[in-house]
């Protein structure tokens, strides 16, 4: 189901230094890319390729340096910050749950929301990611970490986004959660109309849970196309040795 | 009560000899401190005869604009001194931290002389330059720990900042956690102060007030409305440096930007 434009991200580009010591280098640079409503789309590549910085450029946490990022048709720039984030929602790779109860963490999503607390809605929302609804009263630090990672998606889903961004939402859970957990975006997609875009590490993953793949290496684009495509008949030489399984870094 | 004991310059130098036994103690044990030593004593010497000598002028002259020189002049020393405190320096701090310190002060100062002291006139040093003086640089200690703290909240909790931006929070709702914490570790150590009182050590301006020939009923009246006022100065100067330095960290896409 692709259909409009939800981001169309033109020459991107992010420099960064660590500390007041270092020079400025380029973490993204001239990057461009198409992403359609209701589509699931993969960031795969190795680390440091700039994966996780455009996820969170796109979650507006961070600004850039170059290029222009549009979402439906606007400058991400313009629109309103809360808003915007409500509407494109950002599972971190780290839950940061907050203090208090499981309760607490959806009632904090809800409220900021508008919506304001409902408890049944509440307990949907922990079905949905596979949990219990018991775990509403146990303290968001007696989680496992893959439970937490669960609570963090239900708490984003709690703002009814159009857009989940999700950086490795898989990478603390066993391979059947994180099965389940690619086949929730899959519904979710389906169901909702949501757009999904991943950065997972997880290649096989990749293949069964998304409908294209973007291969990033320095900080750019190397080679994107359809899931099916990309696995086939990988488009750069990068592309074949990375689903291969060999490493890239160079 | 008998009359004070005045302190000759001959007998200060004589106390200043005492000191010898502290210089003593570090040799033996190598602690290298002499030098520090000599300094310190040298130093404190120096300037409390140098305020003395000014703050002797002050008061003979009485007059309001010498009165809130002295004043602004504490203030700015004490937010520099805040500001130095601060393993991270960045820009913008020092303007935030004189304007969360001057008025903290001013507004303890004001309630405090003006409502429950109310000296005729309204200014006059005898009141206005120790009591100002004690909340200025309880005000500063306070702007400074809970400054050096919400630096660290704001890197430690930088991943829940963000979670709570992403869901849509406000930048205010999104660091209350930070600003409570830093408030607190700004506050609690003139309650913990406040609590022992008198038990554990005579506090300065009773001391004061005592050996200047005040009965010591009288005093510690005196010391009660300064433990007031500080946890008062505390408090505002905790919070409003927090809150104007918190700006620093977010730019105005509401996107936290840890300061260089």
């Amino acid at each position: 189901m692709q259909n409009s434009v939800t981001f169309d991200i033109r020459g991107i580009g992010l420099k960064k230094r660590r500390s007041k010591d270092e020079e400025y280098s380029w973490i993204l640079r001239n990057l461009d890319l198409i992403v359609h409503s209701g589509e699931r789309l993969a960031l795969v590549g190795n680390s440091g390729s700039g994966k996780t910085t455009l996820l969170r450029l796109l979650a507006s946490l961070e600004p850039f340096s170059e290029g222009e990022i549009l979402f439906e048709g606007k400058h991400i720039e313009e629109l309103e910050p809360r808003n915007y984030r409500k509407t494109v929602g950002f599972v971190r790779q780290t839950s940061a749950m907050f203090d208090g109860t499981i309760e607490d963490n959806l009632r904090f999503a809800m409220e900021v929301s508008g919506a304001g607390f409902e408890r049944e809605k509440a307990e949907k929302l922990l079905a949905k990611v596979g949990l219990d609804s018991k775990l509403l009263c146990a303290k968001s630090d007696t989680l496992s970490v893959g439970q937490a990672q669960r609570v963090s998606i239900a708490r984003t889903l709690a703002t009814e986004p159009q857009v989940l961004l999700m950086d490795e939402p898989t990478s603390a859970l066993d391979p059947h959660s994180a099965n389940a957990i690619v086949q929730l975006v899959e519904n979710l997609a389906r169901e909702m109309n949501i757009t999904a875009i991943l950065v997972l590490h997880n290649l096989e993953l990749a293949k069964k849970g998304t409908d294209r793949i973007a291969l990033l290496h320095c900080g750019k684009i190397d080679s994107f196309a359809p899931t099916a495509d990309f696995f086939a008949n990988p488009p750069t030489e990068l592309a074949r040795r990375f689903v291969n399984g060999e490493l890239i870094d160079e | 009560m008998s009359e004070v004991i005045n302190i000759s310059l001959l007998e200060l130098a004589a106390a200043a000899g005492i000191v010898a036994i502290a210089a003593l103690i570090s040799y033996l044990l190598r602690l290298k401190l002499e030098k520090e030593m000599l300094i310190a004593t040298v130093r404190a010497f120096v300037q409390l005869m140098a305020v003395g000598y000014i703050l002797d002028r002050i008061f003979a002259f009485n007059k309001w604009y010498l009165v809130s020189a002295w004043l602004l002049m504490m203030i700015g020393i004490a937010s520099y001194n805040a500001m130095r405190r601060q393993t991270k320096r960045f820009k913008g701090l020092l303007p935030r931290l004189t304007l969360a310190i001057t008025s903290a002060s001013l507004i303890s100062i004001i309630l405090g002389i003006g409502l429950i002291i109310r000296p005729n006139p309204f200014w006059s040093p005898q009141y206005l330059i120790p009591i100002g003086g004690m909340i200025i640089g309880n005000a500063m200690s306070a702007a400074a720990l809970a400054i050096n703290r919400l630096d660290s909240e704001m890197k430690s909790g930088k991943d829940r900042i963000e979670a709570a931006l992403s869901l849509g929070a406000s930048v205010h709702i999104a660091s209350l956690p930070a600003i409570k914490a830093s408030v607190r570790a700004g506050m609690l150590n003139v309650i913990t102060n406040t609590m022992v009182v008198g038990l554990v050590h005579l506090p300065g301006m009773m001391t004061g007030q005592i050996v200047g020939g005040v009965v010591p009923g009288e005093a510690v009246r005196y010391q009660i409305f300064i433990m007031y006022m500080l946890i008062t100065s505390n408090a505002l100067s905790s919070l409003m440096s927090t809150m104007l330095i918190r700006g620093l960290y977010f730019n105005n896409r509401s996107q936290l930007i840890l300061p260089e």
